[in-house]
This record gives structure tokens, C-alpha cells and sequence, in this order.
């Protein structure tokens, strides 16, 4: 039995990472699969699975990563459920801004695979180190490593530019 | 960094930073929160079934939890497509703490015909809400402060809520414009997107993200009000085949057991029947090709011995959302709810994955919920990760026998990796499932 003490402990911690990494997720994941609005329910579902068992996530070395990774398998298993494209346009109009958005940049991105769309946000949206990546991920850093120039050099190609 | 990478962080960030800001005020810990969303589903003119919840709610400093609220209206809405009119109801929750001061309900498909509805306390002027892009004829706004429900007919596609000061405002529109002039008229000139309202931004959201799930077709819903613990659905024209399965009305809730084997099998001729569970335990079902409604019902009295009470023809859901009306309540857990929250297990599945515990756990855990939340987080938190395994091993048993057995989590956490493998083997990343269960990748 976990004491008040403990409990309140728990809720503390968990409440602070909430406040810390809920925004960054929900961006991260929306970047990832390109969905805005269930972004958020993704990162909440994540979340929620976490709360309830933070006493043991809170002492990763990196629960944002667990949350990122639990919230992207969640989009899988509803784009799966939804039979529809994992990939959907961000609706860059929605927002507004004075400068106009990298649409190449974002198209480019939007068109890898999942599983190498998630990395580059994690390496580069979210600014995790590769091996940050891959622990958030569950993959071996190597891995990573492989699927991060795999995606680079694809989108060099997209962008016709080089690395 | 190389050009490129320079190119992906800013790019990635500028695009991240265009992401609308979270739609919610939400926050946590929140006893008596707010939801992050409602997921609306189906419903038709007389009744309306919904499931709400997206978000984090305060649930009474309790668990994070989820809910089902069935809203019942008193009076026939209009036909869909009309203009907006004005209906009193009556809210019920089920399952979980009063509703919000605002929720927003849909029903009909997610199409341009799509119908709202708005409950929401008033502290703002309707009126301005509304304004004169509608015609207004049925439609005679409450005093502010009034509780009351709104429905408006035949909305487009923008949608806006913001919530301020505890009261949750939300406004329609055929078109973002529209929805936008409306919002400025109710923050009494303050232009969308710049304005901080007491801390939160409003923020354009698309409706039609709101409905999950493919539209099952259903031609009629038949419903009888609950009556001594009792409650019973009666379903015509159900498609037959791989979506065919067993629905059952409870405590305000469709149960649907997609493709249970041991469910009727919807053959032939049969396109209507009768289904009911009393307290949860046990379902049955009176299925007929030719006998009309109101034989059924009196079939399934009879069999029960349980007077159904007074019921009503539900029409108009042709392309309801049903499937999103499918997810049981929760007794605690927000895993209750939500489009991976429970996965529905067939009779054959919770027989087989309540054998696997049994057999190597000991256990006996036979029900439905309890299986259908731990295989969807397994499949959902990533079974095939052995931490996590090891982790919700160690966390079902303690649920099941009181108490952590070190000696028997090895096997535990075998089984919740074999549960996970028999019903969502597709969750699986490339290579996991054949990599084995943690017991044959531990050195």
C-alpha cells in the first residue's frame, strides 16, 4: 500500500511532468502522425497510463520518452482502427503566423514512414540525443542511428539539397 | 549540425509552433474537472447516447476517470437540417461526476449534415452567438446564467470553445469566418487568435475529427428505459457479417462484442432483435425475422419476467457512430474509455487469455472489463517492451492475488505477453512477436 505521504509525493511529481511535457508531447506526436486532434488524446491517454503508474514511470530515466512512445502506439492502434491514412496534412492554416511555414520542409517529413517520422521529431522537434531517442522509442540506438540517416537522406533528396 | 538537420529543427519547431494551442483548460490534478473533449456519438431525435471524455478529468481527486452521460430530451428536435431550435432536457450522468457546465454533443454522421448540441451554462448572450447567420425563427435565447440546451441543426464545419472562468462557450459556424466573427462579437471585439482570454486562447477546431471510427449502419434503434436494473436494446438492420455482433444497452451504455462467437449468428433472414443484461452479469436475446416490436418485447418480458417499462422507436441514425458507443464504463480507470481504452474480446478470446492467467497465475479473472482494459493497455503501452511487460505483470497480480509474488512474475509476464500476441498481434513492432515471449529473450 503506498501511504498518503507517498501518494501525494506521486501526484506532485507526475503533476509537474504533466505541466512540463504535456504541450511538448502533444506537439511532438501531432508533428509525428499528423493529426492535431487526436495528438492531444494521445498524449492524454498516455498520460493517464502513466499517472496510474508513476510511481514506477516517474523513475525512469526518461518518462517523457515512455509517454511519447505509449501515445504514438495509441495513434497506431487508432489510425489502424480507423482504417484511414496515419498520415493526414497538418492544417498549417489553422494557426497564424507572420511568416509562412517550410511547406517543403513539412511535406517532406509528412511523406516518411512512421517509424522514421518518429525518430527525426524525437531527434529534432523534441531535441533528444540519439540514444534518448532510442530508449524513448524502445529501439537499440543503432537503429536509430540507421533510421535517422535513412530519413535525412531521403529528405535531402525530396528537398533536392544535400546533408 | 549539417544545413539539412538545421533546416528539419526549424522547420519542425515553426510547424510545432503552428500547432494550435491545447483546446482545453484542463488541467491536473482538477477534482471535479473539466474533459479534454467530448467524444460524441451516436443518437437519434428523442435520446442521445454519449460517451465523453477525452481529456484528464478530476474525478473527485479520486482516480483520473472517465464517463457516459445520456442526455434525454423531452421533446422531439426538429428535423435535422432545419434551423436552430430550442429544446429543454434533462442530463443524467452514469458512472461518473456531474458533467461540466458545457459539453457539446453531435449526432448524424460527420458529414455537412452533422447536428449539434450544446449544453452549456449561459453566461453569454446567445443571441450574439448565434447572430444573423442563422434564421432564428425557433430559436429564443435563455437569460445568461440559465442552464439550458441548444441545438443547432445543420452547422458546418468550424467549431469554437473556450472556456472562461469555469463557463465553457462554444460557437458554430458554416465556415471559419463565420464561426470567427461570431467568437469576436461574443469577446466583445477582441480578435480571434490574439486574444488571451484569462489565460487561455481560444482555438479553431475541425468537428469533423470528432467522430472515431467508421459509421456502422444501423437502420433503427429501438430502446426501452432501464427498468429495475434492467435494461434492454432492440436493433434492426445490423449488417450481417464480420461486423455483426452483440450490442446490449446498459446503464446508458452499447455494448457491442464485435464478432462474438458465441453471440447469434445474424444469418438469413434475421434482422431484428432483442437483447438485455440484468446488472451486468448476463445477456440474452430474443431474435426474430418477422415479429414485429412489440411482440419482441413481450417475448423478452416473458423471459425475463421483468417489465420493460415504456419504449420508444429511435429512427434517424442511419449513419451513426455506434461503434464509438461501444466502450464500457469503467468502475475507476479512465482506461475505460477511449478508442484503444478497452479492447472488446470475443467470448472465444476472454476464454482463452482468463485460461492463460488462470494457468500460470492462478487467478481466476474472468471478467470482461478487467481483460478488455489489460490487454488494450498491453497492447497499447507495449507489451512486447519487457519492462513494461514485467511492469503490468507485476501490477495485475497484485490486483488479482493481493500481493506481489516475485516467483511468480516470470510467468506473469509471459502471459500478459501472449495476451497481448493472440489479440493485437498487429500492434506488434516488426520482429517482436518474433523475437518471443520476455522468458525467451532473457540470457
Amino acid at each position: 500500500m503506498i501511504d498518503d505521504d507517498r501518494a501525494a509525493e506521486i501526484e506532485a511529481g507526475f503533476t509537474s511532468f504533466y505541466a512540463e511535457w504535456r504541450e511538448p508531447l502533444r506537439r511532438a506526436v501531432a508533428l509525428a502522425t499528423g493529426d492535431v486532434m487526436t495528438a492531444g488524446e494521445a498524449v492524454d491517454e498516455a498520460m493517464t497510463r502513466a499517472l496510474a503508474r508513476w510511481d514506477r514511470i516517474g523513475s525512469f530515466d526518461m518518462p517523457a520518452g515512455w509517454v511519447y512512445r505509449v501515445a504514438l502506439n495509441w495513434s497506431r492502434g487508432l489510425f489502424r482502427k480507423r482504417k484511414r491514412e496515419l498520415l493526414t496534412a497538418i492544417d498549417l492554416d489553422g494557426a497564424r503566423s507572420d511568416s509562412l511555414p517550410d511547406v517543403d520542409l513539412i511535406d517532406a517529413v509528412e511523406r516518411l514512414p512512421l517509424r522514421q517520422r518518429a525518430v527525426v521529431i524525437g531527434r529534432f522537434y523534441l531535441d533528444w540525443s540519439t540514444a534518448e531517442v532510442a530508449d524513448a522509442l524502445d529501439l537499440a540506438e543503432g537503429t536509430v542511428k540507421s533510421r535517422l540517416s535513412r530519413a535525412l537522406d531521403q529528405l535531402a533528396r525530396d528537398l533536392g539539397g544535400e546533408r | 549540425m549539417t544545413g539539412l538537420e538545421e533546416r528539419v529543427r526549424v522547420g519542425l519547431r515553426d510547424a510545432g509552433d503552428r500547432i494550435p494551442e491545447r483546446m482545453t483548460t484542463s488541467r491536473f490534478p482538477e477534482p471535479r474537472g473539466v474533459p479534454g473533449w467530448i467524444k460524441a456519438t451516436a443518437a437519434a431525435a428523442g435520446v442521445l447516447v454519449v460517451i465523453g471524455g477525452v481529456g484528464l478529468f478530476g474525478n473527485g481527486g479520486g482516480p483520473v476517470g472517465t464517463g457516459v452521460a445520456r442526455l434525454a430530451l423531452t421533446q422531439d428536435v426538429p428535423a435535422l437540417g432545419g434551423v436552430p431550435a430550442v429544446v429543454n432536457s434533462s442530463v443524467s450522468t452514469d458512472g461518473f461526476d456531474p458533467l461540466p457546465d458545457m459539453t457539446l454533443w453531435q449526432w448524424g454522421d460527420s458529414g455537412a449534415s452533422a447536428t449539434w448540441l450544446v449544453e452549456t451554462r449561459l453566461d453569454a448572450d446567445l443571441t450574439a452567438l448565434l447572430g444573423p447567420s442563422t434564421e432564428g425563427e425557433a430559436f429564443h435565447p435563455p437569460a445568461p446564467g440559465q442552464v439550458e440546451t441548444l441545438v443547432l441543426t445543420d452547422v458546418g464545419w468550424h467549431a469554437l470553445s473556450w472556456q472562461d472562468s469555469g463557463t465553457w462557450h462554444v460557437a458554430f459556424g458554416f465556415d471559419e469566418a463565420a464561426v470567427a466573427e461570431m467568437a469576436e462579437r461574443l469577446l466583445s471585439g477582441v480578435q480571434l487568435g490574439q486574444a488571451e482570454l484569462r489565460g487561455e486562447r481560444p482555438v479553431l477546431i475541425d468537428p469533423r475529427r470528432l467522430i472515431p471510427g467508421p459509421p456502422v449502419e444501423l437502420s433503427e434503434l429501438f430502446y426501452s428505459s432501464p427498468a429495475g436494473g434492467f435494461s434492454v436494446a432492440l436493433f434492426r438492420g445490423w449488417p450481417h457479417g464480420v461486423e455483426s455482433g452483440l450490442a446490449r444497452l446498459g446503464d446508458g451504455v452499447i455494448r457491442t462484442m464485435v464478432n462474438g462467437e458465441e453471440a447469434v449468428t445474424f444469418a438469413g433472414e434475421v434482422n431484428s432483435w432483442v437483447m438485455w443484461t440484468i446488472d451486468e452479469g448476463s445477456t440474452g436475446f430474443v431474435e426474430s425475422s418477422d415479429l414485429d416490436v412489440e411482440t419482441l418485447i413481450e417475448v423478452a418480458e416473458s423471459v425475463t419476467s421483468v417489465p420493460l417499462g415504456e419504449w420508444r422507436v429511435l429512427t434517424g441514425i442511419e449513419s451513426a457512430d455506434v461503434s464509438s458507443t461501444t466502450r464500457p464504463l469503467g468502475d475507476t480507470g479512465f482506461a475505460a474509455l477511449g478508442d484503444s481504452g478497452v479492447v472488446h474480446l470475443t467470448i472465444a478470446q476472454l476464454r482463452d487469455v482468463s485460461e492463460i492467467w488462470g494457468s500460470l497465475v492462478g487467478a481466476e479473472v474472468t471478467d470482461p472489463d478487467t481483460w478488455g482494459r489489460r490487454v488494450a493497455d498491453a497492447c497499447m503501452l507495449g507489451v512486447w517492451n519487457v519492462d513494461v511487460a514485467e511492469l503490468l505483470a507485476a501490477e495485475y497480480v497484485s490486483q488479482d492475488l493481493g500481493r506481489v509474488d516475485e516467483t511468480m512474475l516470470p510467468a506473469a509476464t509471459d502471459a500478459i505477453w501472449r495476451l497481448a500476441a493472440n489479440v493485437c498481434p498487429e500492434a506488434f513492432p516488426e520482429g517482436a512477436l518474433e523475437a518471443g515471449a520476455p522468458s525467451a529473450r532473457r540470457p
